[in-house]
C-alpha cells in the first residue's frame, strides 16, 4: 500500500492555545470583581459599565465561550489531525474560524458592558453576534469534516464521536435558543414568552453545559489521558455505551432548573427522571477516566499533567453526581436560587473544565515546541494553588447555599418568618470574602501556568508543519464478515453518523417542547393579566439592560415561605407577555414577582440611587445614573409593533399613541414624586424602571382585591 | 395548584411512558452491539490514540 507524506498543522493549535490562557486570566479576572462586587458594593467602580448585572454575563461568557470555546478548539484541532491521520481539512477555514471566533469575543466583551444583553442566561448577546456565532460555527463544522472524510483512518475514534455530537447539538440548540425579533440593531425581543421562553431557554442552558462543557471534554479526555499515560482507555466499549447514552438522556434533563416553578409538572417531572438516570452514562466516564489510569498511579506522583487529569476527572464524577440530586424536587426545593448552584457549576468549571484544559496545555506544548516544559516544579505548585483554590472557592459557596435555603424556610413557633431577606444577605458576607479569596489562589496558579507555557515557548520553536506519513484508504474497500456491523459501518460514513447523532438528540427536545407548545391547556389565561404599557415595557428593558434579573427571581414557588415573603405564587398564565421570560435563576437579592404597590414611587427613587440609604446593609449597586439619562424613546413605535408581531394584543393603531401614553404615566410618577420632595423630570430612565417595579405582579393583586 | 394543570392535560402520561420505552429500546440495541462486538476490533479502536 502507498504511503502519503504529509504535514498537520500545529501552528493553529497554539494559536487557540495562546488565546485559551488570554482569556482564560482575563475571565477570571472579571470573576473575581463580580465575587468582591457581592461584598463590597463599592468594587462596582461607581459607573454604569463595571456593575454588577452588566459584568456577571461578561465573566460567564468569557469563561465558557472564550476560555473554554479556545479550549476545545486547541485541543480538537490537535487530537483530529491525528485520529483521522490528516492535516486539517483548509487552513483557511482553520484561520477564518481563529479570527472569527476572536472577534465574537471581543463583541462581547464590548457588547456586555454597555447593556447590550438579550438577557437569556448563557445566550446573552444580541442578535448580530449571533448570527456571527452560527456563521463561524459552521466553519468549524465544515473543516472538521471536510478532515474526518479525508481522513487515512477507516474508522473513527470514539473521541470524534464526542466532537461530532458537540458540533450539531450546539448548532441546533444556538439556533433555536436564539430566536429573537430584531428591533435595532443591538436590540431583539425573544420569540417565545414566559413558560415557553423559559423551556427553551433551560433546554439550551442545560445542553451548553452538556455539548460544550462536557461532550468535547470526554472526548478530549479520551485521547490526552492515554496520551498522557501511554495506555488504552480502560474500557472502549464502556466509551460506546456511554457516549450514546450520554447524549441521549442529557438532552431530556433542562426542566430540572424549572422545579417548583410554573412549567407544566408533567415537564418537570421528565426533567427529573432522566436527570437520575444521566448520573449512570456520566459515571460511565468518569470511571472509565479514572480506571485507565489503573497501575499507573505512580506516573500520577511524578507528571503534573496527570494530577491535572486526576482531578479534573474527580471533578467531573462529583458534578454529576450532585447534578441528579440537585434535581430531585425535595433538594431542589432548599438548593435553587442560593449560592449551592454557584459552587455546584465551579466544581465543574474549575476542576472538571480548568484541570482538564491546563493538563492539556502542559501536555501538548512541550511537544509542538519540540522541548521540554519549563518547570516541573512550578506546574506542581499550579495544581497545588490550584486545588486548594476550588476548595476554598466552593466549601464557603456550600456553607452559604445551605445557610441562605436553610434561612428563607425558617419560621418562628408563631409561624412568622423568622428572617428578612436582608438577614440572609449579612449572615453569608463572610463567606463570600473567602470565596473571593478562593478564586485568588486559582487564578494566581493560573498566572504560574501561563509564565510556565510561555517560557517553555520561549526556550523551543514551534514545528508549525509537523511531518507524518500513513498508508491511504483502499478507495474499494468492500466490507466482509465482522466488519460489516451497522455501527462499525456508520463509523466509516461520517455524515450519517451526524444525521443519527441529531435524531437522537432531536428525540428529548421534541417531546418535551411540543406538547408545551401545541397544547394550549397548558398553559392557562388568566383574563386580568395585560400587556405592558409603553413606559413599563421601556422600564423592563432598561430592567434587561441593567442585568437586573442576575439577582432578581420573578417566580414565586408554591412554598409557605416563599407565599408569605414575597407573595400569592406564580402562575403560568401571568407571563404570556414576557419576551423575554425573566424569571432569573439566583436570588443574591429578594424576588420581584409581587414588587408592584410594594412600596412608594419614593422609595424605589432613593433604593436605587443608593440601595443602602433605604436597605442598611444591603449589596446591591447604586443606579444614580438612571436619574441622570433621558430615556431613549425613540424607537417605543418599533417596540409595540414588534410585541404585536410576537402576539401581545396592542390594538391596531395603538403605536401611534404610544409615545403620548409613555409620557402621560412618567408625567404622573414625576408628579407624585415632586409630592414627596423628589425633584426628578419625568423623561429620566429611573421613572420607567419605577413604572415597572411598580407594575410588577399587580394584574393578579388586582383581581384579588376585586374579588374581595 | 399546580397538581391540577396535570389533570386538565389529558393523555399527558404518554409522554412520560414514550420516552421511557424509546430510552429502553435505544439501550438495548447499543448493549446488543457491544455484546456482538469481538474483541479485536476493540483492542484496534482502544489503540488509536497511541499509534
Amino acid at each position: 500500500m502507498q504511503t502519503e507524506k504529509f504535514q498537520y498543522d500545529n501552528r493553529i493549535v497554539r494559536n487557540f492555545a495562546i488565546a485559551t490562557m488570554v482569556f482564560g486570566i482575563v475571565g477570571m479576572l472579571v470573576g473575581l470583581l463580580v465575587a468582591i462586587q457581592l461584598y463590597e458594593p463599592a468594587a462596582n467602580l461607581g459607573n454604569q459599565y463595571t456593575s454588577f448585572g452588566r459584568i456577571r454575563p461578561l465573566h460567564t461568557n468569557a469563561i465558557i465561550f472564550a476560555f473554554v470555546g479556545n479550549a476545545i478548539f486547541m485541543g480538537v484541532y490537535y487530537s483530529l489531525q491525528r485520529l483521522c491521520k490528516s492535516r486539517m481539512y483548509s487552513d483557511v477555514l482553520s484561520n477564518i474560524h481563529f479570527w472569527g471566533w476572536q472577534l465574537i469575543i471581543v463583541a462581547a466583551a464590548i457588547t456586555l458592558p454597555l447593556g447590550l444583553t438579550t438577557s437569556k442566561e448563557y445566550a446573552e448577546l444580541e442578535w448580530p453576534i449571533d448570527i456571527a456565532i452560527t456563521l463561524i460555527w459552521v466553519v468549524f463544522g465544515w473543516n472538521m469534516f471536510g478532515t474526518i472524510i479525508k481522513r487515512r483512518e477507516r474508522h473513527m475514534y470514539v473521541a470524534i464521536w464526542f466532537y461530532i455530537a458537540t458540533f450539531v447539538t450546539v448548532a441546533v440548540f444556538h439556533i433555536v435558543n436564539s430566536f429573537e425579533l430584531p428591533i435595532s440593531l443591538f436590540k431583539s425581543y425573544s420569540f417565545y414568552a414566559g413558560v415557553q421562553d423559559a423551556l427553551v431557554q433551560w433546554w439550551y442552558g442545560h445542553n451548553a453545559v452538556a455539548f460544550f462543557l462536557t461532550t468535547p471534554y470526554l472526548g478530549m479526555m479520551y485521547y490526552y489521558l492515554p496520551k498522557a499515560v501511554d495506555r488504552p482507555v480502560y474500557s472502549y466499549k464502556l466509551s460506546i455505551l456511554h457516549f450514546w447514552t450520554l447524549i441521549f438522556l442529557y438532552i431530556w434533563a433542562g426542566p430540572h432548573h424549572l422545579l417548583y416553578s410554573s412549567l407544566p409538572d408533567w415537564a418537570q417531572s421528565l426533567g427529573v427522571a432522566f436527570s437520575i438516570m444521566l448520573i449512570a452514562p456520566s459515571w460511565g466516564g468518569m470511571i472509565n477516566g479514572l480506571l485507565t489510569l489503573r497501575g499507573a498511579w505512580d506516573k500520577v506522583r511524578d507528571q503534573p499533567v496527570l494530577k491535572f487529569f486526576a482531578v479534573g476527572i474527580t471533578a467531573y464524577g462529583m458534578a454529576t453526581f450532585e447534578g441528579p440530586l440537585l434535581s430531585l424536587k425535595n433538594v431542589n426545593a432548599i438548593a435553587h436560587f442560593t449560592d449551592w448552584i454557584v459552587a455546584h457549576v465551579h466544581v465543574g468549571a474549575l476542576g472538571w473544565n480548568g484541570f482538564m484544559t491546563f493538563g492539556i496545555l502542559y501536555w501538548l506544548i512541550p511537544r509542538i515546541y519540540q522541548t521540554k516544559l519549563h518547570s516541573n516544579k512550578l506546574a506542581n505548585f499550579h495544581f497545588w494553588i490550584g486545588t486548594l483554590g476550588i476548595l476554598f472557592y466552593a466549601v464557603p459557596m456550600y456553607w452559604s447555599g445551605f445557610t441562605q435555603g436553610l434561612m428563607w424556610k425558617e419560621f418562628t413557633e408563631s409561624g412568622q418568618l423568622k428572617y428578612e431577606f436582608l438577614d440572609t444577605t449579612k449572615q453569608i458576607l463572610s463567606l463570600h470574602v473567602f470565596r473571593s479569596i478562593g478564586g485568588t489562589l486559582y487564578l494566581t496558579g493560573t498566572i504560574v501556568m501561563v509564565y510556565n507555557i510561555v517560557k517553555t515557548m520561549t526556550a523551543g520553536k514551534l514545528v508549525a508543519n509537523e511531518d507524518a506519513e500513513a498508508p491511504a484508504l483502499e478507495s474499494n474497500y468492500a466490507p466482509t464478515g465482522h466488519a460489516s456491523y451497522w455501527h462499525k459501518a456508520l463509523e466509516r460514513k461520517p455524515m450519517t453518523f451526524m444525521v443519527l447523532s441529531i435524531v437522537v438528540v432531536l428525540i428529548g427536545g421534541a417531546v418535551e417542547m411540543l406538547p408545551t407548545f401545541l397544547i394550549k391547556s397548558n398553559i392557562q389565561t388568566i383574563t386580568s393579566v395585560k400587556p405592558y404599557t409603553p413606559l413599563e415595557l421601556h422600564g423592563r428593558d432598561l430592567y434587561i439592560r441593567e442585568g437586573c434579573v442576575g439577582c432578581h427571581s420573578q417566580m414565586i414557588r408554591p412554598f409557605r415561605s416563599e407565599t408569605e415573603r414575597y407573595g400569592e405564587y406564580s402562575k403560568a398564565g401571568e407571563y404570556v407577555y414576557d419576551h423575554p421570560f425573566l424569571w432569573g435563576s439566583k436570588r443574591t437579592g429578594p424576588d420581584l414577582m409581587r414588587e408592584g404597590g410594594k412600596y412608594p414611587n419614593s422609595w424605589h427613587y432613593n433604593h436605587m440611587i443608593d440601595p443602602r440609604t433605604m436597605s442598611p446593609g444591603s449589596i446591591m449597586p447604586a443606579y444614580p445614573f438612571l436619574a441622570e439619562q433621558s430615556m431613549n424613546v425613540s424607537n417605543i413605535k418599533d417596540k409595540i409593533n414588534a410585541m404585536r408581531t410576537l402576539g401581545v394584543p396592542y390594538e391596531k393603531g395603538y403605536e401611534e399613541r404610544a409615545l403620548q401614553d409613555l409620557q402621560a404615566q412618567a408625567k404622573t410618577i414625576s408628579d407624585n414624586l415632586a409630592s414627596e420632595k423628589i425633584k426628578i423630570e419625568s423623561d429620566k430612565e429611573l421613572i420607567a424602571i419605577i413604572a415597572y417595579l411598580q407594575r410588577l405582579g399587580t394584574d393578579i393583586k388586582l383581581t384579588n382585591s376585586a374579588a374581595n | 395548584m399546580f397538581r391540577n394543570l396535570l389533570h386538565e392535560v389529558t393523555g399527558i402520561g404518554i409522554y412520560q411512558m414514550f420516552s421511557l420505552l424509546v430510552f429502553t429500546g435505544f439501550f438495548v440495541l447499543i448493549a446488543l452491539w457491544l455484546f456482538k462486538t469481538k474483541k479485536e476490533y476493540i483492542d484496534e479502536m482502544s489503540n488509536k490514540p497511541l499509534e
